[in-house]
């Protein structure tokens, strides 16, 4: 087994070779730690800074290429699970609640000043408790030691879905009041499905984060 | 001819079967237990391996957990129940393959 000292310099190495995601880092260095281990058990005379020379300048050739296929793996993941959280509100018992919505939205029940205070109240009020944004900003804001490459993708696509979601919020009113009240309206009834698609993101989210806390606790350490 | 050209395409079917069989494996051990079982012909690239581990693992095919030994983390993959349906196709799919190939290579045998 290696000290801590050699896996310490074995981390110096993986930065100094551009490897600086925590996550990413700790899988390199178990490899690499590994395939020392190995030699030294074959060859007990060399040492660990010749076995490092050799072994790592083959393997370290291969390191952009698996932090560029881990960021397109996790963007996948995050689709993958995204879709699944999305399509979840179209199945039993959740579809019940959409099916009530899409009627009171769209079969003219509501005139357009109760769809109004149906949409305020539903973005001001209601959205933000579902996504319960406090206690995802505490996850997303909390402090950490190391680098995370999958924090970094999930900060990113909480930012861009965030952006799109209150653009899309705040444009139905300015729409409405200065464009068209008819595009306003309908904006406003389909506002539902944004909701939905920014709560799942969230949701999502959330739930990575979650996990990445639990596999990575180090990272989170002070 | 390159040899890991050729079996590149058959790399995902290989890590799913010794997963099944293993339960349980790291990367250093898949490309140790892969080399052992084909007497040093087939030797998985570091470059060709994460990769293929992080897409399986993004699939929902992998999963992963972390484990300390020491003082390093280890991450363990293991098949999900969706992995091991998707091993049994894999393997069809293999098989097939070395069934084509065999009707190519030796039609008499075939």
């Amino acid at each position: 087994m290696l000290t801590e000292e050699q896996i310490k310099t074995l981390q110096n190495y993986c930065n100094a070779k551009g490897v600086v995601y925590y996550d990413l880092e700790q899988e390199i260095i178990d490899h690499l730690a590994s395939v020392i281990e190995t030699e030294q058990a074959k060859f007990p005379n060399k040492s660990f800074e010749k076995i490092l020379q050799t072994k790592a300048e083959e393997f370290s050739a291969d390191w952009r290429t698996i932090e560029t296929e881990k960021r397109k793996a996790l963007r996948r993941e995050y689709l993958r699970k995204f879709g699944k959280e999305f399509m979840s509100y179209f199945k039993l018992p959740r579809l019940i609640i959409i099916i009530l919505s899409i009627v009171i939205l769209f079969a003219e029940i509501l005139n357009t000043k109760q769809l109004c205070y149906i949409f305020y109240i539903t973005t001001f009020l209601f959205v933000p408790r579902l996504t319960k944004t406090e206690d995802f900003l505490k996850y997303l804001k909390k402090k950490r030691s190391n680098n995370l490459l999958i924090f970094n993708i999930l900060q990113k696509i909480f930012l861009i879905t965030t952006i799109l979601f209150f653009t899309y919020t705040f444009s139905i009113p300015i729409i409405y009041k200065f464009y068209s009240e008819k595009y306003g309206e309908i904006l406003m009834r389909i506002f539902l499905l944004a909701s939905i698609f920014y709560y799942s993101s969230i949701i999502v989210l959330k739930t990575m984060l979650q996990k990445m806390q639990i596999d990575y606790p180090l990272a989170f350490q002070n | 001819m390159n040899k890991s050209i050729l079996y590149k395409g058959c790399l995902e079917p290989i890590i799913l079967k010794l997963l099944n069989e293993n339960r349980r494996m790291y990367g250093y051990e898949i490309t140790q237990r892969v080399k052992d079982l084909t007497k040093g012909e087939l030797n998985i690239s570091e470059g060709a391996l994460y990769p293929l581990l992080h897409r399986l693992e993004a699939e929902g095919i992998l999963e992963a957990e972390m484990e300390n030994i020491g003082n390093r983390v280890r991450k363990y993959y293991s098949l999900t129940k969706d992995g091991k349906k998707q091993k049994s196709a894999a393997m069809s799919e293999l098989q097939n393959f070395i069934d084509t190939l065999q009707l190519l290579l030796n039609p008499k045998l075939a």
